[in-house]
């Protein structure tokens, strides 16, 4: 027994300091170099920041947009709901004091319904290295695990195993079959030229035939109450918010209604703008999955969130 | 629980400290304990789900003594205890297939009915316990088994932790002795578990999830794909399902270890079988070997003619599909491998490579051994198509759209080193399922080690769950 335990100590020992260099040393938590990526960016250079899900990191091409007029970054990302992005323009706004006057956020009945909110397999919890902050350390024992909050909390070296790239990497691997439609070969090319910038990867799974289910047509509590946080924390810091809805395949889905009904009335009231393109481009081969539009669908998408920010601008 | 998640580590390693702790001088405590921890582990599920465990040992214990005594109303107590086990599954696994059947059949003939179908999770493991509790009456009314008086060590036996969602299914046997037997602390052994929980997570968490990633979608929309794609995504499949299974069997088994038990093996290198008969001595023995002792065997097994035998044959695999989900693609996929292994039974070829290893003492196989198991492997991979898709429909439309653009670049091929990967450190131990990761070089050895460990931890599903295959038979 003594024998067997004082090997595998030893081994694990070893393994342990092992993973703690290789992680940690030579790369000192990358989730944590990623965000000071886009405090850096933002910083230098931004007026306009978009957030969102996925749809808001396809649809919005910065680039495209007419720099000279607006500086606009794109922090969109797959998976990313109403509690991530008001966690992370929290932690932007009051860990890295970022200065960022207009927020244009990218809702839908998917960031409303819970689907999204912080369960998203695979994405990057960017606050993961910011569980000091009560409302991070809160959202993340309700939607992760309170177990892992603490760990991470108190060895923040298990982020960087726990969101290593490697895995990242390979779990999202279906872009491989970006070459089942050709022109997605093309389009995957240029993002990862364009995304690849900043994000290093980009999360395209093509398959605008596979229809969107499982979807409740409801408003949860708390993706509403994130919302309301996301709305005041910019009114606090003196933000103007925009709000954007994609547009999506088949958009004449029951289950929107409710969401539907819902903003339109918000917008008003609070006087919010809301640039609405649910049921624009209805072109089913301009579109990767039903709720993602292929590249140059979305440089004719940012030209219309061009115009709308640039109305509101005059 | 499930064995790729912290909690089981966090579970396992307080349970072994212990269990020796305790040590083998007091055997009713550490019984107990085992019984206790295993309870618990199943009852991370779902606590509801653990009475009807409690239940069908408490059952399977009376029948087990009333079967042990001399009576005239023995074959009463093994109908009921059959009833009983039989009744369950049924109940839980198939109630809503023969009645959505039922229903289709009477549309046919044009009534309509609206019957109540049950909206409840299957519970886990339950194929697997409940084929424990009918071997250990089945061998108590066979008289090769003596009843056990102690409760506690025949709950054990239905319950014990590491085997008791997806086996492997034990023998009363074979599994009793082991309980019942105090087991001091074995080193050698404890390793050799270690190594195997190793090879197995290695398997299950490195291979089969990272391939599932590159199967699912093809499965899902198939009708997209070129032919090659569909062909590449049947053969990460096959290696997805071995991976997935015979990596939990491998945990199990070297959990077992770290106990001082020893399981039967499940899988001893299927992909290098040379036909199908081979292949069912390598696949899910402790399954195949249930229904040869069950089943083939009392229906007159080979001893009656070649009818007789191809009958029971057929029987064999349809009930396998059957028993492994209440979908036809499985009752089909049992029908397959029951007409490859027809050609093999009707030249009295089933024997021809049992208790032979491939290239045995070389290094790689002859032309005719490669040619023998690249022709068994695509058989069996085809015939995983059925299992693995939703429906027969889903299954054929796959094999339909196979030509098509077949000799175009096939998507995913950035898996392959995996596939290639678990090949090659498969075919190195293809001697000894039981001890892996033995290689006579001590600093090689823990360097190998070393590595699976980094790949493991950085392929592990920390915020994702992902289950096994076989937890939903």
């Amino acid at each position: 027994m003594k024998q067997f335990l004082k090997k595998s100590l030893l081994f694990g020992g070893f393994l342990l300091v092992s993973l703690y260099l290789m992680l940690f040393k030579l790369d000192p938590s990358w989730v944590e170099g990623r965000k000071q990526q886009y405090v850096e960016q933002i910083d230098r250079n931004v007026d306009y920041l978009v957030m969102g899900s996925s749809r808001a990191e396809h649809c919005i091409k910065p680039n495209v947009m007419d720099t000279t007029k607006l500086k606009v970054f794109n922090i969109g990302e797959d998976g990313h709901g109403l509690p991530s992005n008001y966690l992370l323009l929290k932690v932007l706004l009051e860990k890295y004091k970022v200065q960022i006057n207009h927020v244009v956020l990218q809702v839908d009945e998917f960031s409303f319904n819970g689907s999204n909110g912080f369960s998203s397999k695979f994405r990057d919890d960017y606050f993961v290295t910011d569980l000091q902050d009560s409302a991070v350390y809160n959202a993340f024992c309700r939607y992760r695990n309170p177990y892992i909050a603490e760990t991470v909390k108190d060895f923040p070296f298990m982020a960087n195993v726990m969101y290593n790239d490697f895995y990242k990497f390979v779990r999202r691997y279906p872009l491989v079959f970006k070459n089942r439609i050709k022109f997605l070969e093309r389009s995957y090319q240029k993002n990862i030229a364009f995304f690849g910038i900043d994000k290093g990867y980009s999360p395209f799974f093509p398959d605008p035939n596979v229809k969107i289910e499982n979807y409740r047509d409801t408003i949860e509590a708390d993706d509403l109450d994130y919302f309301e946080r996301f709305v005041d924390l910019c009114n606090r810091n003196h933000i103007k918010l925009y709000l954007f809805r994609a547009p999506i395949l088949e958009c004449e889905r029951s289950d929107s209604r409710e969401f539907d009904e819902y903003i339109h009335a918000f917008t008003q009231k609070n006087n919010i703008p809301y640039l609405d393109l649910k049921c624009d481009y209805q072109i089913h081969s301009q579109y990767w999955t039903q709720t993602h539009p292929a590249d140059s669908l979305a440089n004719l998408i940012t030209k219309d969130v061009e115009k709308f920010l640039l109305k509101y601008k005059q | 629980m499930l064995f790729n998640s912290i909690t089981f580590f966090l579970f396992l390693i307080p349970v072994f400290t212990l269990y020796w702790l305790i040590g083998s001088g007091r055997l009713r405590a550490q019984q107990a304990l085992i019984l206790v921890a295993s309870y618990f582990f199943y009852g991370w599920w779902d606590w509801r789900f653990l009475l009807l465990l409690i239940g069908s040992t408490v059952m399977d214990y009376g029948f087990g003594l009333l079967l042990g005594k001399e009576s005239k109303h023995r074959k009463l107590w093994l109908v009921l205890s059959i009833v009983n086990n039989l009744g369950v599954l049924l109940f839980f696994k198939y109630y809503n297939f023969f009645i959505e059947s039922f229903q289709l059949m009477l549309k046919g003939i044009g009534w309509n009915i609206h019957p109540t179908l049950l909206h409840i999770a299957l519970p886990v493991g339950i194929s697997f316990y409940t084929f424990h509790g009918m071997s250990y009456v089945f061998d108590i009314y066979r008289d090769k088994q003596k009843p056990v008086r102690n409760f506690l060590g025949y709950a054990v036996f239905v319950c014990f932790f590491p085997l008791l969602v997806a086996g492997p299914i034990e023998r009363a046997s074979h599994l009793i002795p082991q309980i019942q037997a105090k087991k001091p602390f074995n080193t050698a052994q404890a390793f050799a578990g270690l190594r195997l929980m190793l090879w197995g997570f290695f398997k299950k968490v490195v291979i089969a999830d990272t391939l599932a990633v590159a199967v699912a979608p093809a499965f899902r929309g198939h009708e997209h794909l070129n032919g090659s794609s569909l062909v590449l995504a049947a053969i990460y499949f096959s290696i997805q399902i071995y991976g997935d299974f015979s990596g939990y069997s491998d945990i199990a088994l070297g959990t077992s270890k770290l106990f001082g038990f020893e399981l039967y093996s499940n899988f001893r290198f299927p992909y290098f079988s040379r036909n199908i008969a081979e292949f069912w001595q390598r696949w899910h023995l402790s399954l195949t070997g249930w229904f040869r002792d069950y089943l083939y065997i009392p229906l007159g097994g080979s001893k009656n003619g070649k009818w007789i035998t191809i009958r029971n044959t057929f029987i064999v695999f349809l009930v396998s599909g059957f028993w492994h989900g209440a979908n036809y693609t499985f009752i089909f996929w049992g029908l397959i491998h029951a007409l490859l292994f027809l050609p093999l039974l009707l030249h009295n070829k089933t024997k021809t490579f049992r208790n032979s290893v491939v290239a045995e003492g070389k290094a790689l196989p002859s032309l005719k051994e490669l040619f023998q198991m690249l022709s068994t492997f695509l058989l069996v991979t085809a015939s995983w198509v059925f299992f693995r898709s939703a429906t027969l429909s889903d299954a054929l439309s796959f094999f339909k759209q196979i030509p098509d653009r077949f000799f175009t670049k096939p998507a995913g091929w950035e898996y392959l080193p995996y596939v290639i990967v678990l090949l090659m450190g498969e075919w190195y131990q293809r001697h000894d399922e039981r001890n892996v990761l033995q290689i006579k070089n001590h600093w090689l050895r823990y360097f190998v080690y070393w590595i699976l460990c980094v790949l493991i931890v950085l392929h592990f599903p920390y915020l994702n769950k992902t289950q096994f295959i076989y937890f939903q038979f």
